[in-house]
């Protein structure tokens, strides 16, 4: 049984409807640009990327937690995967991973950002080490075994501090903007296995 | 027969509940363990440019907010007709010390409540004047000219007794993960101090530096602001500056801190 796939409870509430009412302002949109932290992990690119969201956090802000935690949107469905022998044997999706995206996920702050814990064998301004060199990881895992550990590396060791990519449920407090949403999509799941494959 | 029965589990149940209430009433919590023994400042941390302009205080830009500070201290405001002064007085003698103990448990009000807070209170209960918001630029001219008061005074907040409520709701707000990356503050700031987050060396999340001018923020920032910060980093939903939530924070984090020095106002990237 997959915890990924269990039914969410979660209610619209009337700050969704309101700002669906609020879309489409610039004037928000901006303020949200300007106030909006971006270090670390890093949002900018997510939030330039789309005024949807901005405007969804733009209403947000005047809200109280408990309208907030309710508000949330209806969680996505993820792709159903079976996990066996601490490896997710077969792909997500039919489409094989592109490498060359995947390598380009992984250095996006708003998908993969696996740059900002791990170094890789190319050239970013900036690599974290939280966690290990991802260098060699082909030679050291089976690809199901990676699969596993982008997407849910908690079933592994859930004391981990490496988020899980592909899930929705189980979490705390999620930021309205990215609740009820993994982190990537199920392709882009194996567009970054693709490229993990290639760092041998 | 069974009423007897029942008369006789009911007093069970009373003695037993007597007794529990017993082990748990008398004698102070036990003192909390501390994650890291020795904390280290964030200027350990801080590049030596960055060092530079916090140890000169021609230099460091936070001390236009301090002169902003010192100027509302003496400056009467609201229905009362009075200032801080008129009160204070000399701040570099009364307000001395008075950083190091904040947050701090306030008996009126039946919690604890940060210098920020304290402020407010002054403000609206005792001047007539109108409540400063929480992270605005006259309210941290004010608690970095306060905190100055402090420097290299080691922290000092006390948990005790009443206190200790709101020290245990910090500390699990800590210690709880939250946010899309499903991280505690302890997952950067106690496992991973001293490695780099791309282009950030993580400290160990000190607070005795705050109210800090930010480099990247070109301004005076309150802790809150950081820990909203340090809350959407992690895509979870931040409390509100001047919550509640924030305040037992940020009280556990003064706690966490114990004895560093303060350094207000210091300087961060
Ligand atoms: C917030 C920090 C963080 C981010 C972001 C992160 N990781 Fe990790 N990763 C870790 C840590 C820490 C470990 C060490 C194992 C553990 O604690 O679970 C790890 C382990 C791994 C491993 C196993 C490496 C080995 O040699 O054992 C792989 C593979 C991996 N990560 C891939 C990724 C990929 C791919 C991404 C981006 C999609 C990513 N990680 C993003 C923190 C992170
Ligand atoms: C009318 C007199 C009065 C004025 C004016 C006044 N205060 Fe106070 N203040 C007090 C009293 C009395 C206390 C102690 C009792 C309490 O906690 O409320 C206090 C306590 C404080 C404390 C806590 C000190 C400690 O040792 O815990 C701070 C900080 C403070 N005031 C700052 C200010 C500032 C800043 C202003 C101006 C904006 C101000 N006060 C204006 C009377 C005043
Ligand atoms: C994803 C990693 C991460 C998490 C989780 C995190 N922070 Fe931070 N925090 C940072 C970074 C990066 C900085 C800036 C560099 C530094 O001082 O570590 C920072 C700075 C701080 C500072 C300022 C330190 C100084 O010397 O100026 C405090 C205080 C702080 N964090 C508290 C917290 C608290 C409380 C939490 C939990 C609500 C938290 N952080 C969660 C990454 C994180």
């Amino acid at each position: 049984m997959s915890r990924a796939n269990a039914p969410l409870r979660v209610r619209r509430g009337v700050a969704e409807r309101r700002c669906i009412v609020m879309r489409g302002l610039g004037a928000a949109a901006r303020f949200v640009l300007a106030t909006a932290p971006r270090d670390v992990i890093g949002e900018e690119g997510a939030l330039r990327g789309s005024l949807l969201l901005v405007v969804a956090i733009a209403c947000a802000a005047p809200f109280t937690e408990a309208v907030a935690q309710t508000a949330a949107r209806e969680p996505v469905r993820l792709v159903p995967f079976e996990v066996v022998d601490q490896a997710i044997p077969r792909p997500l999706t039919d489409t094989p991973g592109n490498a060359e995206r995947g390598q380009r996920l992984a250095l996006d702050r708003s998908k993969g950002n696996c740059v900002t814990c791990h170094e890789l064998p190319l050239s970013a301004d900036f690599q974290g080490n939280l966690g290990p060199p991802l260098t060699g990881v082909a030679d050291r895992y089976e690809p199901g075994e990676l699969r596993l550990r982008i997407v849910d590396t908690k079933r592994i060791n859930p004391d981990s501090n490496m988020p899980s990519y592909y899930r929705v449920e189980g979490l705390n407090r999620v930021r309205r903007d990215w609740a009820g949403r993994p982190m990537l999509e199920a392709q882009e799941v194996e567009d970054i296995l693709a490229y993990l494959l290639t760092l041998r | 027969m069974a009423r007897r029965a029942a008369f006789l589990a009911g007093a069970g149940a009373a003695a037993l509940a007597a007794g529990l209430a017993l082990a748990q009433a008398p004698g102070p919590a036990p003192e909390p363990h501390r994650t890291i023994t020795s904390p280290e400042s964030g200027r350990n941390y801080a590049t030596p440019e960055t060092l530079a302009i916090q140890d000169d205080d021609f230099q460091n830009p936070a001390f236009l907010w301090v002169e902003e500070g010192e100027q509302a201290w003496n400056h009467p405001a609201g229905s009362a007709g009075q200032s801080c002064a008129s009160c204070h007085q000399d701040a570099t003698a009364s307000m001395r010390g008075v950083r190091a103990r904040y947050p701090a448990y306030n008996a009126a009000k039946g919690r604890v409540v940060t210098l920020e807070q304290q402020v407010n209170i002054c403000r609206t209960e005792r001047m007539g004047a109108p409540e400063l918001r929480i992270d605005s630029r006259e309210l941290n001219a004010m608690t970095a000219f306060i905190g100055l008061q402090s420097r290299g005074m080691p922290m000092n907040v006390d948990i005790s007794g009443p206190a200790r409520p709101f020290f245990d709701r910090g500390e699990e707000f800590y210690n709880t993960r939250r946010g899309q990356l499903d991280m505690r503050c302890g997952s950067c700031h106690e496992d991973n101090y001293g490695r780099s987050l791309r282009a950030d060396l993580l400290s160990q999340g000190m607070s005795n530096g705050f109210p800090t001018y930010r480099l990247k923020e070109q301004r005076v920032i309150s802790l809150q602001f950081r820990l909203q910060g340090c809350v959407n980093d992690v895509r979870g939903e931040p409390p509100a500056m001047g919550s509640e939530e924030f305040t037992n924070l940020e009280f556990y984090l003064a706690w966490r801190a114990q004895g560093l020095p303060v350094e207000t106002p210091s300087v961060r990237r």
